[in-house]
């Protein structure tokens, strides 16, 4: 395999790198260190440093080949996810040891880690993977089903004043689900809201320390919520942003926008989540907004600073938060930059708890 | 389409090798338990998908062919209960009558007799339905991932 060659040039509001020899697919903060990493279509993860230069040479990463859809880091333990399995990294305590891995024949849509130390990875309609990162014996690896048919698409993790977590899930048709995470219990209640005629795609946490969160629909429609764990007192704020073109591929929130990224374009809507959350929920908000035009594959946000999308030309746009934050707004002109005009509108809505169980699916 | 409740032939075979289509009640709302077509897809395109499959030759190493329904928007089209945008129609025997049922590309922890199956569809078939023109680079690289389209 020859070595990886990212060649970077400079666009409006952040850099473009072009890889070759690595055909990539997803995007993601390095755990280790600062940068980012890669995952390729055909299994292998790349670190690079934030100037997007290899800080390693690419390896193969999971049991499969498959292509990488998430990465997450705990405990000394790295976790790997493809649509065939997931894969897990002891990593070595000393540079003259060897590093052991383990793969589950599981796939998955992705993978984040708990502060306790787990990894939960969403399966879709075969539920939700449930592994403790701990060197040692034999480790269990738990998948918990719904006793009703649900699909757990995506995964964020929301995080309270007091420290604890909260798992916000795409649910596809069953709406949005949110769940007080506790590893250790068997079975626990996963409260879902369902909205009319709403395929909800992805899901993201509005601000670092607080149970705001955002989702969008396949059709774009955005769904805004101010306390996940209580939707009595103010209830999901629904809008649709006509001029959004494309079907919803992943939505991210950052420094108070909302970042929805489509089939055709991405969408920056400046300072829609800290509107949001400053107002009482009712007043129309008509964020300046940032549109480009692209093929996007993939997305994420690292440390409030970038903007990360991987494109259908093998490539990885870097946007600068930052620029785009000062920049955008000032602009008054320019085919780029428009004020959408949000459609408000509220769907039926309705919620439920639906029950988990976690049965051991395998040790490793 | 409702529920069907006995197997259905379709009247013509498929335009390059002729192969025999059947439309079968496990499929269609018989087994809740099975991939099921979306009860709105009509019959008609259900068996227009497998043709397709056979005229480009999408198949993986064991004969199974793999289709998919491209919308008037450019997307693909939804052909599953759960959200599967592929079809798969497993591999007949000459002579035997072909069927199929959508297939999504996430594998499933599935039963203990199936933990051994590969990931379907293969990533060879995204690339064979890459070079057929049939999906794009960007609709290929997130059905690899096993992301919607």
């Amino acid at each position: 395999m020859s070595r990886t060659v990212i060649t970077t040039g400079a666009i409006e509001f952040g850099t473009r790198a072009v890889f070759s020899d690595f055909d990539v697919v997803w995007a993601g903060p390095n755990p280790f260190h600062d940068g980012f990493a890669f995952g390729s279509e055909d299994g292998r993860l790349l670190f690079t440093n934030e100037d997007i230069q290899p800080v390693v040479e690419a390896y193969p990463a999971t049991a499969s080949g498959e292509a990488i859809n998430g990465l997450a880091y705990s405990g000394g333990v790295l976790a790997v996810s493809t649509r065939a399995d997931t894969t897990f990294w002891w990593l070595p305590l000393h540079q003259d040891e060897r590093g052991a891995s383990a793969s589950v024949s599981a796939g998955a849509h992705g993978v984040v880690a708990m502060a306790d130390g787990n990894f939960v990875a969403p399966m879709g309609h075969s539920g939700l993977l449930v592994m403790k990162a701990k060197a040692g014996d034999k480790i269990p690896v738990g998948v918990s089903k719904a006793t009703e048919q649900v699909c757990f698409y995506r995964v964020a993790i929301l995080h309270n004043q007091n420290g604890i977590e909260v798992l916000a899930f795409a649910l596809r048709r069953a709406g949005i689900g949110f769940e007080a995470f506790n590893s250790k219990a068997e079975n626990t209640r996963l409260n879902t809201t369902t909205f009319d005629q709403l395929d909800v795609v992805d899901v993201c946490a509005m601000e670092p320390k607080g149970l705001s969160v955002a989702a969008v629909g396949l059709d774009g429609t955005l769904i805004l919520i101010r306390n996940a764990l209580d939707l009595d007192v103010s209830g999901p704020v629904t809008m649709r942003f006509p001029a959004v073109a494309g079907v919803a591929y992943r939505l991210l929130s950052s420094c108070g926008h909302i970042i929805l990224v489509t089939s055709k374009a991405t969408y920056v809507f400046v300072d829609l989540a800290k509107e949001f959350l400053a107002g009482d929920g009712l007043a129309p908000i008509a964020p300046p907004t940032l549109v480009l035009p692209m093929e996007p594959i993939d997305a994420c946000v690292y440390r409030d600073k970038f903007l990360l999308i991987v494109t259908a030309d093998n490539s990885v746009l870097r946007f600068d938060l930052g620029m785009i934050a000062a920049g955008v707004p000032k602009k008054t002109a320019g085919s780029d930059l428009i004020l959408l005009q949000p459609t408000r509108f509220q769907p039926d809505w309705k919620q439920h708890g639906v029950d988990r169980g976690t049965r051991e699916l395998a040790s490793i | 389409m409702p529920t069907l409740a006995n197997i259905v032939d379709h009247p013509l075979p498929t335009q390059k090798t002729g192969f025999l289509y059947i439309f079968t009640p496990k499929h269609h709302g018989a087994d809740k338990g099975a991939s099921c077509w979306l009860p709105e897809l009509p019959l008609e395109r259900e068996f227009s998908i497998f043709d397709a499959a056979d005229q480009h030759e999408i198949a993986d190493d064991a004969g199974n062919l793999y289709g998919l329904s491209r919308s008037e928007e450019g997307g693909l089209h939804y052909l599953g209960i759960w959200f599967e945008q592929l079809a798969e129609f497993p591999f007949q025997e000459p002579g035997a009558k072909w069927h199929g049922y959508p297939s999504y590309p996430l594998k499933d922890v599935g039963p203990e007799n199936r933990r051994g199956d590969k990931c379907k569809p293969a990533k060879e078939v995204f690339k064979k339905m890459y070079r057929a023109i049939l999906i794009s680079a960007q609709e290929r690289k997130r059905l690899s991932k096993g992301d919607h389209v």
